[in-house]
């Protein structure tokens, strides 16, 4: 049967890796929408010199895989003089990974706006920087918002790639929960919890903004 | 001499990812057989079945692939169930792709035009022929950009069974880095083996998607 008071002795140390968890997904999550938002409008500058480097980064974050990308940037960069502790080495490989992502949901979302409204900025006399920041980009936020919170779910999951650098989030803490108490429902059960209620709000949260887009989407059509 | 041996280390990745790309054939044949099964009991809404699949399913695709290598490898063995290291990896390898399959063909037959069903029925198929002469094909034809993308991921998700010791190309490119202490390279090479793999498979699915929506 299941150990209550052993869940209970070991939950804080859940907790504080759930906290972890969070930690390291906001702050590469809101750096990759950064440097996505960036990538993804740089990469329609028509320019070859432009446009290449950042088709073959994405084309490299795409077909590589995480925990080679992650050694990468932890091992590899020392070799440079980059120390990093492995907290650092995490968020830098996370927001790369997730910010090509996203960079590419962003191209597409700029592609979707109606070619009018940039035309319509430059009669208004709006310099580039402001008809980004106020006619585009709230626009193509507000329809690449539920593949963004998708992107951002699957950027939750890829942290637990960070127990490999022996940082203390949930699948590093429940392997060692595990490995002290010999109990593994026990020490798995409430971290996979743990996932799965992060991963059924996500997924409700992305059920709500279709749903709300719905509606508001048409009027303005009409 | 340096370049013969930087020449050997590549060769011996190049063996080692042989081992990863080993387990694609029979990955996904279990993934393609059960997700099937799985996208047929859930749209037949099968009583009990179906809610047991729901589950099996959100649980696979809100866990980190990560945590179910620990969780079958290090966690099932107090049960008395004991897999080894490459029994671990096709198992979960396995599992993820039959769970995300099973997604996509759901998605596949949701997409079907219900004549189709019913054009099945009306010429007196038996169950068993409607789906495999009839909608199977559909599906299969339809999904084709989402398995190659599956076998994509399938191939990236191989690096991660090292962890628990299964002889690949990324234990072997650590290997190496720990004797050469030359990280660029010993990952780069096998970035660049990845790479070369799934770059190509990434554009045929592209490709594929841009006929099916044509």
């Amino acid at each position: 049967m299941l150990d209550f008071r052993l869940i209970g002795q070991y939950l804080p140390d859940f907790f504080s890796a759930l906290g972890m968890t969070l930690k390291i997904a906001l702050i590469s999550g809101a750096l990759s929408l950064v440097v996505g938002t960036i990538l993804g409008m740089l990469s329609l500058v028509n320019n070859k010199a432009v446009q290449t480097p950042i088709k073959l980064f994405n084309g490299f974050i795409r077909s590589s895989p995480l925990l080679v990308q992650l050694y990468l940037v932890h091992y590899g960069l020392p070799t440079f003089g980059i120390l990093l502790a492995a907290f650092q080495s995490a968020i830098i490989t996370f927001t790369l990974n997730t910010g090509s992502y996203i960079s590419e949901i962003v191209r597409g979302g700029l592609n979707s706006i109606d070619k009018g409204q940039y035309e319509a900025s430059k009669a208004l006399g709006l310099s580039w920087f402001k008809m980004m920041w106020k006619v585009i980009l709230p626009q193509v936020f507000k329809r690449i918002l539920p593949p963004l919170v998708s992107q951002l779910s699957y950027l939750i999951k890829d942290t637990s790639l960070a127990a490999v650098l022996s940082i203390q989030e949930i699948t590093y803490v429940s392997r060692s929960v595990s490995s002290t108490t010999y109990k593994p429902i026990e020490s798995y059960g409430v971290p996979m919890l743990m996932y799965l209620i992060i991963y059924i709000l996500f997924s409700l949260l992305s059920k709500a903004i279709v749903s709300s887009g719905k509606n508001p989407a048409r009027v303005k059509v009409a | 001499m340096e370049s013969i041996s930087f020449f050997k280390q590549v060769m011996r990745l190049g063996l080692s990812f042989l081992n990863n790309l080993m387990f694609l054939p029979i990955v996904l044949a279990i993934g393609i057989v059960l997700g099937m099964l799985i996208a047929i009991a859930r749209i037949k809404k099968t009583p009990v079945v179906s809610q047991i699949m729901i589950l099996f399913v959100e649980i696979v695709r809100g866990s980190p692939f990560l945590m179910i290598v620990f969780v079958v490898y290090f966690g099932l063995p107090y049960l008395g169930i004991k897999f080894d290291s490459m029994q671990t990896a096709v198992i979960v390898l396995s599992i993820t792709a039959t769970a995300y399959l099973s997604e996509v063909f759901r998605s596949g037959f949701l997409a079907i035009d219900r004549g189709q069903f019913e054009a099945a029925d009306a010429l007196g198929l038996s169950p068993f022929n409607k789906y495999i002469l009839v909608l199977i094909p559909q599906v299969i034809k339809m999904t084709m950009p989402s398995i190659v993308g599956q076998l994509v991921m399938t191939i990236k998700d191989t690096s991660i069974v090292s962890m628990v010791g299964v002889v690949e190309i990324v234990r072997t490119s650590r290997q190496i880095m720990q004797i050469t202490h030359r990280p660029i390279e010993a990952f780069g090479i096998v970035a660049l083996f990845f790479v070369l793999v799934c770059y190509p498979l990434i554009s045929i699915s592209k490709t594929l998607e841009k006929r099916v929506s044509r």
